[in-house]
């Protein structure tokens, strides 16, 4: 194998074993890598891509429902409960702990709680989303210089 | 086989169908339970149904109370959250045969399908 590719190939292991190490994803992100082959060759990007579209809108729909002088905690909690759902699908682990705690907020109807969970959610979901955005660009740079799947 | 994955979650709904479709399965989805129930009564059939339990407009509790009602006899998996006691309880009481917490595995998955195929006249429905 040509030295670039095997470079970027060490490159791209190293980075995906560092992610799995820091906690960022969980072994549910090596069954997305499974279902990934010839027929669907790009298949763990669009789908965290999805994740990255539906989760940035429902943070986005956090912040308003805690911005209302009356908190609708029954709906707060319905947003997260489909962010622990789609973060534990594609194994955003931290995302997911957070959203575990934020969900025991709701139930206590404790808005400063809740407030705060919504600044740690946002922080942890725009980590891993800078983590797996890099983890594609590797693939990218790996699969351009002659690099294939499965490695 | 076919398989029905009823869950409101883009990302769940994707994930399953791949998962399903990857083990040789044809599989439909649903946004909710009465996107569900409407594809059944207009006369798909599914020999096994994986049910969300969180939805709108239709939970997959009621919606699962409504298909054993109408006398679907597809096996149902209620698909919960958390693990919680009563969580499975509520979908085991619905008619579901059983539940499991997701996300859902190829193995787990597997052991699902083990059982559909067990189960006596079960066989492939039909789709429309």
């Amino acid at each position: 194998m040509d030295g670039v590719v095997l470079q970027l190939q060490r490159k791209l292991i190293d980075y995906t074993n560092s992610l799995f190490h820091e906690g960022y994803i969980n072994e549910q992100f090596s069954q997305l890598q499974q279902l990934q082959d010839e027929s669907n060759p790009n298949f763990v990007m669009e789908v965290v891509s999805l994740f990255f579209q539906d989760s940035e809108r429902l943070l986005n729909e956090l912040g308003k429902a805690l911005g209302q002088p009356v908190i609708d905690f029954k709906k707060v909690d319905s947003h997260v409960h489909q962010l622990k759902g789609s973060s534990s699908s594609i194994g955003a682990q931290k995302v997911q702990n957070v959203c575990m705690t934020f969900r025991s907020c709701c139930e206590q109807q404790n808005a400063d709680g809740c407030l705060t969970c919504l600044q740690v959610l946002s922080s942890e979901y725009f980590l891993v989303k800078n983590k797996l955005e890099t983890l594609f660009k590797i693939e990218q740079q790996f699969m351009a210089a002659g690099g294939s799947f499965p490695m | 086989m076919f398989a029905l994955v009823v869950d409101d979650d883009r990302t769940t709904r994707i994930f399953h169908q791949v998962l399903i479709s990857s083990e040789g399965i044809d599989v439909h989805v649903a946004e909710d339970g009465h996107q569900a129930v409407r594809m059944i009564t207009e006369g798909n059939k599914y020999d096994l149904i994986l049910m969300d339990r969180d939805m709108p407009t239709m939970n997959g509790l009621t919606a699962t109370k409504m298909l054993r009602e109408m006398g679907v006899t597809s096996t149902i998996v209620g698909i919960t959250s958390w693990d919680r006691k009563f969580e499975i309880e509520d979908f085991l009481a619905a008619g579901a045969d059983k539940c499991l917490a997701k996300p859902l595995t190829i193995e787990k998955l597997r052991s699902i399908f083990a059982e559909v195929a067990n189960v006596p006249g079960q066989t492939s429905g039909t789709k429309n």
